[in-house]
């Protein structure tokens, strides 16, 4: 499965490569870079997205057992339980943002 | 005096809104003051340009989030069953939301992106600030070694 993966991804690279080495091919490859920004956008969030709220759940797990075992820390693991909590979104916010730059922007090309 | 009144006026009112836990409710007070106070310099230091303003939009942005977040992760502690459900739920809730806030910025707006960037950072600002300040009080003072 790795194997097939990594030879997909050799294999992308190469033609991009071999399609921009003469004038109306590289032309084209620009052309295209908008539905492959397009695809990379989509796959950038769900990545993102998929990730951050995997760590938000296994976060609020962990707090949640350390209030069942220790209830008077509750005040304590809910602050830190914010914290951690914050940073992650803010991560998959940044994701959001450069995503939409990629998008919207096309700071690659048309 | 002024600062005292305004700063014991937001803990009122975080605490009528639902911030009964005292850290949540000062934290909670901390972003909605950077956001307001580096709003208002940005715009005023740049003229009400388009990145002053886009700071003030990723300001705000941020700080509704973060609002959300602090409420439903107090409430959260709480839940034996469903926490994780209901959280995943309210996260990509809140993240789609943002995303057609943070899109109709960017794509139809306008707004300069580095400028929305740095207001969407204040959050993280904040939340730096009040984990150094946290580690600066609990390290204990170090005596002179003439104690033993």
């Amino acid at each position: 499965m790795r194997k097939s993966l990594l030879m997909t991804l050799a294999m992308v690279l190469v033609a991009s490569a071999a399609y921009a080495s003469d004038a109306p091919a590289a032309a084209a490859a620009v052309a295209a870079v908008g539905p492959t920004a397009a695809w990379a956008t989509a796959m950038g969030m769900a990545i993102a997205a998929g990730l951050c709220g995997l760590g938000q759940g296994m976060g609020l797990k962990a707090a949640c057992e350390g209030t069942a075992r220790n209830p008077e820390a509750g005040g304590k693991l809910t602050v830190t339980l914010i914290l951690g909590l914050a940073f992650i979104e803010s991560l998959a916010i940044y994701a959001l943002v450069v995503n939409l730059i990629l998008l919207f922007v096309k700071p690659l090309g048309a | 005096m002024m600062q005292r009144t305004l700063v014991q006026k937001i803990d009122a009112l975080l605490y009528r809104r639902g911030f009964a836990v005292a850290d949540a409710r000062k934290l909670m007070r901390n972003q909605i003051l950077l956001a307001a106070g580096g709003a208002a310099l940005a715009c005023l230091a740049t003229g009400f340009s388009n990145w002053g303003l886009s700071f003030a939009a990723g300001a705000l942005i941020i700080s509704v989030n973060f609002w959300w977040l602090s409420k439903a992760a107090q409430e959260l502690v709480k839940v034996r069953d469903g926490a994780v459900f209901t959280l995943l739920t309210l996260f990509y809730g809140r993240l789609v939301l943002t995303g057609v806030a943070i899109a109709a910025l960017v794509a139809w707006l306008g707004a300069s992106v580095f400028g929305l960037l740095a207001g969407l950072s204040t959050v993280v600002i904040n939340a730096t600030l009040w984990g150094v300040l946290q580690i600066r009080h609990k390290v204990p003072a170090t005596g002179n070694g003439k104690e033993a």
